[in-house]
């Protein structure tokens, strides 16, 4: 057996021969490497997904008339026409609004003309109970309206238009809870609308899904509202800058619970080493009785915390693989790649985890008499 | 060159003397034992034969070494180079085999050698027992391999500390017999015991009474 045999046959007996503690040190390892790479895989990859979702929060464009008054309304045409000087393949979607006060079931409320299709993807957080419309003689009412009206879905409304008094009788496909005002509106096609309302051709606003940071869509806007003079285009700041707000936020959050992590890790790890030492407190005593350095009694320490690290490193990746993959499929519905730099670097981590763990029972170890041996002191 | 000189040694405690003016030398070859009763100076006198101590005052030296003034390092060194300790509880290592807890004093002094150890082993009478761990031995069989083990280095002195102290009879007189041929063989020996009969054996006995020389016998 070589020297550096007997020092690894050394260390690996070491832990052997203490399974409890071990275990101990090793759960507290793998928990806390755990939780970071799986923290750490899913940072990664929160970037581009992050950016994704937020851009499924829909609308980041809003187009309303340039000369803003009670009721100002944009033409239908014209608003085609601006569309055209947005890149197809940068729009994600859009959806005229044209709003009117009506009545049904003895109840004042706003009816909404919108392009169904559209609105799925300015507003893809709408929650729809039912279904989307597929004829123009179907609507959508919101949750909150439903309940005041007594509607379920596959119920007819009758609603009549204030200003017009024309009478439309519609069949309720579908219940829509947002949170907000469309709790409160009913969604009819666009056209029939227009009809119901008096405004064919018209609309009072325009929401866009396009794809760009925040200075892209602030050119884009500029750009939509000197070919169009009538019409003014708005970014929606708060979505864009959010963006980076949360991801900002995002990445505080995940340093401090690495942290914490790291930090309660570090104890427990230190605290079990720590028993070990003073449980070995008479072997130490007798390696340094028979010629053993402090250097070397601490790089004994530094091998079982090593390999304590390694064992901690790799059973945590895997663990963290599998956070990962569940905090992917439950936020993001989509798996977590896994990473080989994060893995790398979590196995180091957890190493140096074990190290820094182990300085202070290596102090304790240092302080040990030799002379602990003789006469069973 | 005596293996062991202690010139006017003394340990003091704040006022209280361990050990007093303790001189002695030790012939290489030689078996000295010194006895005494609990709280004469023994273990104080064994901790700075053993270089883990220091003295208060005067001057000790091992196979030529002066250790008085050396640091905690040195001291290790001086101990890994020049003795071989056998404890009256054996202190073996208990998760490594018979010939590892041997090879350990091989491998903090320089090199491991399983064969040498091997021999080490077969020189106590316990090749057979090698691969052993010391649960699975008697008390006599740890004692041996706690001596093979302050053997392997080739020690200028074996310090013993009651080696005898653990043991039944029968062990015991294993242990002695063992102590005996190692003297034969030219090992100077320097052991502590409560047992006259024991102490007997030596060439020259030393007795310690409240930390001071007593008895040359």
């Amino acid at each position: 057996m070589t020297k550096q045999a007997m020092y690894l046959r050394m260390v690996t007996a070491a832990l052997k021969n203490r399974k409890s503690r071990v275990a101990i040190a090793l759960l507290a390892l793998v928990l806390g490497i755990g939780v970071i790479s799986g923290l750490l895989s899913v940072y990664s990859d929160i970037t581009l997904k992050m950016s994704k979702e937020l851009r499924s929060y829909g609308a980041n464009l809003v187009l309303v008339p340039a000369q803003q008054q009670e009721g100002s309304t944009l033409e239908s045409a014209k608003l085609n026409r601006m569309l055209e000087q947005v890149p197809q393949e940068k729009t994600i979607g859009y959806s005229p609004y044209l709003y009117g006060i009506v009545t049904g079931n003895k109840q004042r409320f706003v009816a909404v003309g919108v392009d169904f299709s559209g609105i799925q993807k300015v507003s893809p957080y709408w929650s729809l109970d039912g279904a989307w419309p597929s004829e123009n003689n179907q609507i959508v009412v919101g949750s909150a309206l439903a309940e005041k009206l007594e509607l379920k879905v596959g119920q007819k409304l009758n609603i009549t238009a204030e200003e017009t008094g024309k009478t439309e009788s519609l069949q309720v496909v579908g219940m829509v809870t947002t949170g907000s005002t469309e709790d409160y509106q009913v969604f009819l096609e666009l056209n029939k609308a227009q009809v119901l309302l008096g405004k064919e051709g018209q609309i009072h606003t325009a929401y866009l899904s396009v794809m760009g940071n925040s200075a892209e869509l602030i050119t884009l806007a500029e750009t939509i509202s000197q070919a169009e003079p009538g019409i003014k285009a708005n970014p929606i700041q708060q979505i864009a800058r959010s963006e980076g707000v949360i991801l900002e936020k995002i990445r505080t959050l995940v340093y401090l619970v690495v942290i914490v992590i790291l930090a309660s890790t570090l104890l427990c790890v230190s605290t079990t080493m720590m028993a070990m030492v003073m449980e070995r407190r008479r072997e130490i005593g007798l390696r340094k009785a028979l010629g053993a350095t402090n250097r070397a009694i601490a790089g004994e320490f530094l091998g079982e915390s090593a390999l304590l690290g390694i064992t901690g490193g790799v059973l945590g990746s895997l663990v963290g693989w599998g956070i990962a993959q569940v905090i992917g499929l439950s936020v993001f519905k989509a798996y977590i790649t896994l990473r080989p730099s994060v893995l790398m670097a979590v196995i180091i981590l957890s190493v140096l985890v074990a190290w820094v763990a182990v300085i202070m029972p290596v102090r304790t170890a240092a302080n040990i008499e030799p002379a602990l041996v003789l006469k069973g002191e | 060159m005596n293996i062991l000189e202690l010139k006017n040694v003394t340990k003091s405690y704040g006022n209280v003397h361990a050990l007093k003016d303790f001189n002695l030398s030790v012939a290489p070859g030689e078996w000295v034992s010194i006895m005494g009763p609990s709280g004469s100076g023994k273990s104080t006198m064994l901790n700075i034969i053993g270089c883990m101590d220091k003295p208060t005052s005067g001057s000790v030296s091992i196979d030529g070494i002066e250790v008085t003034a050396r640091s905690n390092k040195e001291l290790t060194e001086v101990r890994r180079e020049k003795i071989g300790l056998v404890f009256q509880q054996f202190h073996l290592i208990p998760h490594l085999t018979a010939l590892e807890n041997v090879m350990v004093a091989q491998y903090y002094h320089s090199l491991t050698d399983e064969q040498e150890a091997l021999k080490a082993l077969e020189r106590v009478g316990l090749a057979q027992r090698a691969k052993h761990l010391p649960s699975q031995l008697s008390g006599g069989e740890q004692q041996r391999v706690c001596i093979a083990r302050a053997l392997i280095n080739y020690p200028a002195l074996i310090l013993a500390d009651e080696p005898t102290g653990n043991l039944d009879e029968d062990n015991e007189k294993l242990v002695i017999e063992l102590f005996q041929e190692l003297h034969r063989e030219g090992h100077t020996i320097v052991m502590v015991t409560h047992d006259n009969e024991v102490g007997e054996l030596a060439q020259r006995r030393v007795r310690l009474e409240h930390g001071r020389l007593t008895q040359i016998a």
